[in-house]
């Protein structure tokens, strides 16, 4: 059995970037992924709606908690029956999970929004939880590379609470419906922008095309798929890990990989799994807790634009999207019933959803088409806090199909995240009204919390090692030759979709841990 | 070509994969290697290995039932079938030409029985659904939308079965078939997908 310098679990956005940032430095890595490799062009089909077995329905109760799964993709995403976990009943959580090499970095939506010292220092600003040991400015140069990579496409604005990056210029024009609402929007302190979006290679923005082939080029790399990680391996005199006993998910063979460095990048809540069968880095209690993501509500306002019904919008009135950033509790003393703030992307060239229409027959199709393409739809993400109370813990009752004991979550959203919710709905609704914009529906109820498939906070990072589970390096206090660099290590989450923020940690932490090494520090 | 097996070879032929040069010399040595195999002896080695244009389950039978739906229930259903998804003037098939109650009984029958329980509720309270009565027992989809879901449990039923029925009608194969005829395909109409096989 050959000898490992680093042992990575989890092959997406971040264990990638921690194996594109460590074999170029001559670290021989293992890396470890629950699912299979997928081949894009032979594990896809194209077929007919009609020749699935449920017309594109899906099998009814298959993948409940997954409202993203469609009969097309089902089989993309990990089966709740064969990796459950559970709640109660009052309390739902939508974990959305993908088992296989790259990841969720193979389907994410490519927002890549830095996060800014709205975040990083929240507490110094509104004095509820904690701040980050880091600053916007000590990330900035990471967060340059992991554009760079990723070919982040964006328009420089220059706003404080949406710092610009390395971007590839999106010199699109902005629709002159998304004028008009950014028109609208001054008075009430909204700013409009492009879409930030990782722009990748080809099909694809993800660690299997974007860092993995690099990191496999250097030779320093051993990818092994479908290894199932029950558990770290810790050396009894010196407290470290030196390895991860996993399972072999074809033949559920137990096999046990050593190693001198463990990095966890297995997403927040499979990471903290681990750490908590594990029995290790939980000094601070902290383990598990502060769970939280940014709630979503699609279609949380759907206003029509007059002048193109009827398919007679004037060139240049719709089309594209666009990208409001948080624009509440900016300043000091705003009077509202909640703190933080939420944010909307929107495309300006939807058409609305069937069921909000009041007709049927011939007359919601002629609404239909009247509607199509002359719609707004905007989508709301707001910042959810983290709260010791939102927790995920082991449920002792129940374990998956390779025995491991699962997850039981207790999350709920609470009256900071209604009100702010239901603030950015009203606030983003006035705006399109003023905007001379038609509302044809709004809403202010999010979905159930996980429903962003942005989970973060449950080995969160603080230099005060009674407060976090990891130290400013995402080096767990007490392990220190663990890292754990997915989204777990977030102290605040703020409305930016998280991944370009995971990475740029991951990339840094690798350096960290190399320099670390290589001053015989660790 | 039949349409479907235009779809199954369609990946193959658009999908562009490079071969390394190695890869490449690999093969032509393969196809130039000159012992005979003992298929070639038996006179099939170029025999291509044919792909066969089968049909589907549905397309061959026709449903057995109702299974879900009480014979009461089935002849509500129905009727709000033609009612809300009428077959269009563009000739677009309408729900009962795309088989949609006989669709929804099955799904219906493996659904959860939340699922379950909402429909036969909504079915029950629509007893005697007709064209004439049809403005007043449907009053429930005119009026302004909310994201509060009603209480009434057949205000609760039609908002769902609205949209069921019309998926299922458009899903189907006879809309898709009538979509492609038309020349230029129907606005709206998807029909295909690339469907992610199960995961070895």
């Amino acid at each position: 059995m050959q000898d490992y310098d680093v042992l990575i679990v989890g092959s997406g956005a971040s264990g990638g970037m921690a194996a594109h940032t460590l074999t170029k430095k001559g670290v021989k890595c293992l890396m470890l992924d629950a699912g299979p490799q997928v081949d894009f062009q032979k594990d896809r089909v194209l077929k007919n709606v009609y020749d699935l077995p449920y017309r594109g329905f899906g099998k009814p109760g298959r993948l409940s908690h997954v409202f993203q799964a469609n009969e097309f993709n089902a089989n993309q995403w990990v089966d709740e029956q064969e990796v459950p976990y559970t709640h109660a009943p009052n309390e739902p959580y939508n974990w959305v999970r993908v088992r296989m090499i790259g990841g969720k970095s193979n389907f994410w939506a490519r927002m890549s929004f830095r996060l800014s010292d709205y975040e990083f220092k929240a507490k110094d600003f509104d004095g509820f939880g904690e701040n980050w040991p880091v600053d916007h400015a000590e990330l900035d140069p990471f967060y340059s590379r992991v554009e760079e990579i990723f070919r982040v496409a964006g328009r420089k604005e220059g706003l404080k609470q949406l710092p610009d990056g390395n971007f590839v210029p999106d010199d699109t024009p902005d629709s002159g419906a998304a004028k008009r609402m950014a028109a609208a929007g001054k008075s009430r302190n909204m700013t409009f922008t492009k879409i930030r979006r990782s722009l990748g290679n080809g099909q694809l923005a993800s660690s299997l095309n974007l860092t993995l082939p690099g990191a496999m080029a250097t030779g320093n790399l051993t990818i092994v798929p479908n290894a199932v990680a029950r558990e770290l391996s810790v050396d009894r005199n010196t407290g470290l890990v030196n390895g991860v006993y996993y399972i072999d998910r074809k033949s559920k063979r137990e096999l046990f990989a050593k190693a001198k460095y463990v990095i966890l990048a297995a997403s927040c809540l499979e990471s903290t799994r681990l750490l908590l069968n594990s029995k290790i880095a939980n000094s601070s209690g902290a383990l598990g807790h502060y769970l939280h993501d940014q709630f979503y509500i699609t279609q949380s306002v759907v206003a029509a634009v007059p002048e193109a019904r009827d398919g007679k919008a004037p060139r240049g009135l719709m089309g594209g999207g666009g990208y409001i950033p948080r624009f509440q509790n900016l300043t000091k003393g705003e009077k509202r019933n909640f703190i933080r703030g939420a944010a909307f992307d929107f495309s300006t060239s939807a058409t609305p959803d069937p069921r909000i229409l009041p007709a049927w027959g011939a007359e919601l199709e002629t609404m239909l088409n009247s509607y199509r393409g002359a719609t707004i739809s905007a989508t709301c993400m707001g910042e959810v806090l983290p709260r010791y109370e939102n927790y995920c813990e082991i449920d002792k009752t129940t374990v998956d199909a390779y025995g491991i004991p699962v997850l039981r979550f207790h999350c709920k959203y609470t009256d900071n995240e209604a009100n702010m919710a239901k603030d950015s709905v009203d606030t983003l609704a006035e705006v399109c009204k003023d905007a001379g914009f038609e509302i044809l529906s709004k809403n202010d109820k999010p979905f159930p919390p996980g429903y962003s498939i942005h989970e973060l906070g449950t080995c969160r990072m603080s230099d005060d090692p009674k407060k976090g589970v990891l130290n400013r390096w995402n080096q767990a206090h007490d392990v220190k030759n663990l890292f754990v660099v997915d989204g777990s290590s977030f102290v605040t989450g703020g409305t930016q979709n998280p991944t370009i923020t995971i990475m740029t940690l991951a990339m840094r932490a690798s350096e960290h841990l190399v320099e670390q090494r290589n001053s015989g520090k660790l | 070509m039949k349409r479907r097996r235009f779809l199954q070879a369609a990946p193959v032929a658009a999908a562009f994969v490079p071969q390394s040069a190695g890869a490449q010399q690999q093969q032509q040595q393969q196809q130039q290697r000159p012992q005979a195999t003992q298929s070639q002896q038996m006179g099939v080695a170029n025999a291509p290995i044919v792909h066969l244009d089968t049909a589907m389950p549905d397309e061959a039978g026709t449903a057995v039932g109702p299974k879900f739906f009480t014979p009461t229930q089935f002849a509500t259903f129905k009727k709000l079938c033609a009612i809300l998804m009428p077959a269009g003037a563009n000739g677009a098939p309408g729900a009962i030409e795309a088989q949609v109650p006989d669709f929804m009984d099955f799904l219906l029958s493996q659904s959860p029985a939340d699922r379950q329980h909402m429909y036969r509720a909504g079915l029950d309270g629509l007893k005697g659904l007709d064209d004439a009565n049809a403005a007043r027992m449907l009053a429930p989809l005119k009026q302004t939308w909310t994201y509060d879901p009603p209480k009434d449990p057949v205000a609760k039923f039609l908002r769902q079965a609205k949209i069921d029925i019309r998926q299922a009608t458009m899903n189907s194969r006879e809309w898709v078939k009538s979509a492609g005829s038309s020349g230029g395909g129907r606005r709206g109409v998807t029909g295909t997908g690339l469907y992610w096989n199960t995961l070895d």
